[in-house]
């Protein structure tokens, strides 16, 4: 490992600073296959829960957190250093994400009717699981971009331009997915009979 | 701040305590922010449900050996192009040194017996008129080789094509017309 501060290269680039994922991948490149694990079990957790947004399956999740690993480690040359390696990482697995629910059949896409009987309820009051699957599903009927941009800003946190590295479009087009996403959700919701307080 | 500005930054605050007074200010009089803070905070509480069996506990080492084993398959999967690559250079140098040396050699490929050069005869030296005076020789003629001009002339009829424009260069060399010819 190299010593903190020291400026070194990887593949030909000078780097000065490095956190812990560039010294992590440095490790990977120089044959340390643990450093494969470390990184994985870091950010496993991170990408399952937005595999399972975007598909609204566990199974699927699954199978997406471990081909957008995967694809990572395989493509591992293409990370450029001058982004944070989670927003790369977040990139792939929703590449990986669209492109499974593209391939999936539409009809196989699991939807229990017996939950969605509309109720009354405040949206700061949603905790329990019939709400969950209500947000879950208003989530699934957004545009891909919408979706995406909701995803990684309101649940992952990403800022701005965090989201906008990672869905490869300006801030401009991010604020506005984001926004015409929660406005819609609020809309499906409210169909639903679901209303807000804060 | 705005109230765009604000709603911009409300997915970055994970509640009312960690926001700046005027934020918090603006969403206690704005019913728009105030709900969409509303919506972010219960899509927050929204926890995915944890995959069953040992699945983050088994997929680092499941990743890792996935990874070897493609970096083993892309290296085995060089090794039959060499293999390939180096039978089919060792067949064609087989047979290019092969036909080298069934080749025939320059004696074998020009080998036909120039009557003028068993003798004792300088060709160089030859001229036109050389050429009936050697047929005329009573020493030739007397020794057997040609004993009378007709035998020279058959000698010289019988010649290929080849060796008879073998004997005219080597005639024109000295810079006659060809002798006879």
């Amino acid at each position: 490992m190299p010593p903190q501060g020291k400026p070194f290269f990887i593949a030909g680039r000078l780097i000065i600073q490095m956190d812990e994922d560039a010294r992590l991948i440095r490790r990977y490149a120089d044959g340390d296959d643990l450093a494969v694990e470390e990184l994985v079990m870091k950010y496993q957790k991170r990408i399952y829960a937005l595999a399972y947004r975007m598909t609204g399956n566990v199974e699927d999740s699954k199978d997406v957190t471990q081909k957008a690993f995967l694809q990572a480690f395989r493509n591992i040359r293409g990370f450029r250093m001058n982004s944070a390696f989670y927003t790369w990482l977040y990139r792939i697995a929703v590449n990986t994400c669209l492109n499974h629910m593209r391939k999936k059949d539409p009809a196989t896409v699991e939807i229990n009717e017996s939950l969605c009987a509309v109720k009354g309820s405040t949206l700061s009051a949603m905790i329990d699981r019939e709400e969950k699957f209500h947000l879950q599903k208003a989530l699934m009927q957004l545009p891909e971009r919408q979706k995406t941009a909701v995803i990684l800003r309101a649940y992952e946190g990403l800022s701005v331009r965090e989201t906008s590295e990672v869905m490869q479009c300006t801030e401009g087009a991010v604020k506005a997915h984001y926004h015409n996403g929660m406005k819609r959700i609020r809309t499906i919701l409210r169909e639903r009979g679901y209303g807000f307080e804060s | 701040m705005s109230h765009d500005e604000i709603k911009d930054r409300l997915p970055g605050y994970r509640g009312k305590a960690s926001m700046p007074e005027d934020v918090s200010e603006h969403l206690d009089t704005c019913p728009e922010c105030s709900e969409e803070f509303s919506l972010l905070a219960s899509m927050r509480n929204d926890h995915p449900p944890e995959p069953d069996g040992m699945f983050f506990e088994t997929l680092p080492q499941r990743v890792s050996a996935l990874v070897q084993e493609k970096k083993k398959k892309k290296f085995f999967g060089v090794i039959p192009r060499f293999a390939l690559v180096a039978m089919l250079v060792a067949a064609l140098t087989a047979g290019y040194i092969y036909n080298i040396m069934k080749m025939p050699g320059a004696d074998e490929l020009y080998a036909f017996s120039d009557p003028f050069s068993d003798g004792d005869y300088d060709l160089g030296a030859l001229t036109p008129d050389d050429v009936p005076s050697i047929a005329g020789d009573p020493d030739l003629e007397e020794a057997g080789v040609y004993p009378d001009e007709d035998s020279f002339l058959r000698d010289l009829a019988s010649l290929s094509p080849g060796e008879i424009d073998r004997l005219y260069e080597k005639l024109r060399i000295k810079g006659g017309n060809g002798g006879v010819l």
